[in-house]
């Protein structure tokens, strides 16, 4: 074998084996992500002291560092992105950061005095996405949240197979249809 | 039972035949205008008779007791659950509600304690639109059913033949004490707004349709209890609905 038949050969192995290390390895850091992300999470919360406010903007920092908003923005507003100007999707972003940051918190918020464990990572075939599945434990039943990773940033969390991302899709579809197709329909309830 | 076989084949009818499951996709929704007014229905019997029962309920009623009474209505339904798996081909699952029966009846004082969970036997919960689900028939419709809530044609006729199959149903209605039934209804409902209490206000306080998101966490909520996707079952390696961003 020539020199140059070995280093292509060689080459090719790497090609095959290089996804298939980069997957198992963005699972292994999406896990210990969201396991990290879960510890601080809780520990704002169950922080003597600390006022909403000051949850507030812990919780705003944490989320700006682990969730992809942009995108979870862009999907919620579905295919009324195209029909948006410039002016109303700046606004509606604006908009959607606060909210998501606020209803995270509150999410969040129910979980206080319960753990969550991560208990098993996998890729999905489909999008290439991460997901980690996690069990909250509390006094109940434990419920099952999942969280789906792209490029290292959650986009999805999906809490007994109920989709944060695909209810609020939905939600905000219904609201620019009962509003005429506008999606200052949207912008307006988003302000409130 | 040939009562059964027979309102199984109406269910067929009613919902369409037999077709296949797609996953995410959009509610079919055509009765939109009637269902907002029963959902709006709802609301207002939630707002002035459920809610307020709840708070007295959570201050009156310690905590013990409450998950006793969630327990023991609960075990009430495993016949359905025993019932339903073993018509889904599901043996694992019948066996495990078997089992929980038993602990839970014998050791657990009449089911008013969850032992079996305790000792990792979680429940198996199936009934009959989920049954009819797996046997591969759509879900028709979207309904919001009076005072029961979110549902749609399948399971609607699932739950007809539930409520019919039920065996301590048929007995209270053979020794004529159908009161029974309404309290044990009643209590259900107590119990089941008890549970769900917390994530409604959220969810209404948090969304822009009320409605619409009801409408869409029902209709995910119900494909992950027929793919068995609850409680932390089955976790794992279940494929992803799309997140394209258009």
């Amino acid at each position: 074998m020539t020199f140059f038949k070995k280093l292509m050969l060689s080459l090719g192995f790497l090609a095959i084996l290089m996804p298939s290390i980069a997957h198992a390895d963005s699972v292994e850091s999406s896990k210990k992500m969201v396991q990290t992300l879960a510890n601080q999470a809780i520990a704002i919360i169950s922080k003597d002291g600390s006022s909403m406010s000051e949850q507030k903007t812990a919780f705003k920092k944490l989320l700006n560092q682990n969730f992809d908003t942009d995108k979870i923005g862009k999907f919620a507003l579905g295919r009324y992105r195209r029909q948006a100007t410039p002016e109303q999707l700046s606004e509606y972003t604006r908009l959607f950061d606060r909210m998501i940051v606020e209803v995270y918190t509150q999410r969040f918020q129910e979980y206080s005095g319960q753990t969550i464990d991560v208990t098993n990572g996998y890729e999905d075939k489909q999008s290439g996405d991460v997901v980690v599945n996690s069990l909250v434990k509390g006094s109940g039943s434990p419920i099952a949240v999942d969280w789906r990773v792209r490029d290292g940033k959650i986009i999805d969390v999906i809490v007994e197979g109920v989709s944060l991302s695909i209810t609020k899709r939905d939600d905000f579809a219904s609201t620019i249809k009962k509003g005429g197709g506008n999606i200052d329909a949207l912008i307006a309830h988003l302000k409130k | 039972m040939k009562q059964l076989i027979l309102i199984a084949g109406l269910v067929g009818l009613i919902t369409g035949g037999l077709g296949v499951n797609s996953a995410a996709a959009q509610v079919n929704d055509p009765l939109e205008p009637m269902n907002r007014a029963v959902f709006g229905f709802n609301n207002v019997v939630d707002e002035i008779i459920l809610d307020p029962a709840v708070v007295a309920y959570r201050a009156a009623v310690p905590k013990p007791v409450r998950s006793g009474l969630k327990n023991f209505l609960h075990n009430l339904e495993s016949p359905l659950y025993f019932a339903n798996n073993l018509l889904q081909g599901d043996f694992t699952g019948a066996m495990t509600t078997l089992k929980r029966t038993a602990i839970n009846t014998m050791v657990g004082f009449g089911g008013l304690f969850d032992f079996a969970a305790a000792e990792g036997i979680h429940p198996d919960t199936e009934d009959f639109g989920q049954t009819l689900a797996v046997w591969g028939v759509n879900d028709g419709p979207y309904l919001v059913l009076p005072l029961l809530g979110p549902s749609n044609a399948r399971d609607l006729s699932g739950l007809i033949v539930d409520s019919y199959a039920d065996p301590i149903n048929q007995y209270a209605n053979n020794i004529d004490e159908e009161e029974w039934i309404y309290a044990r209804a009643g209590a259900k409902a107590l119990v089941t707004k008890n549970e769900v209490y917390d994530i409604q206000k959220d969810l209404k306080r948090n969304s822009s349709d009320y409605y619409a998101t009801i409408r869409s966490a029902a209709k995910q909520s119900r494909d992950a209890m027929i793919n068995d996707r609850k409680n932390g079952k089955n976790q794992g390696y279940a494929p992803l609905p799309s997140f394209d961003i258009e």
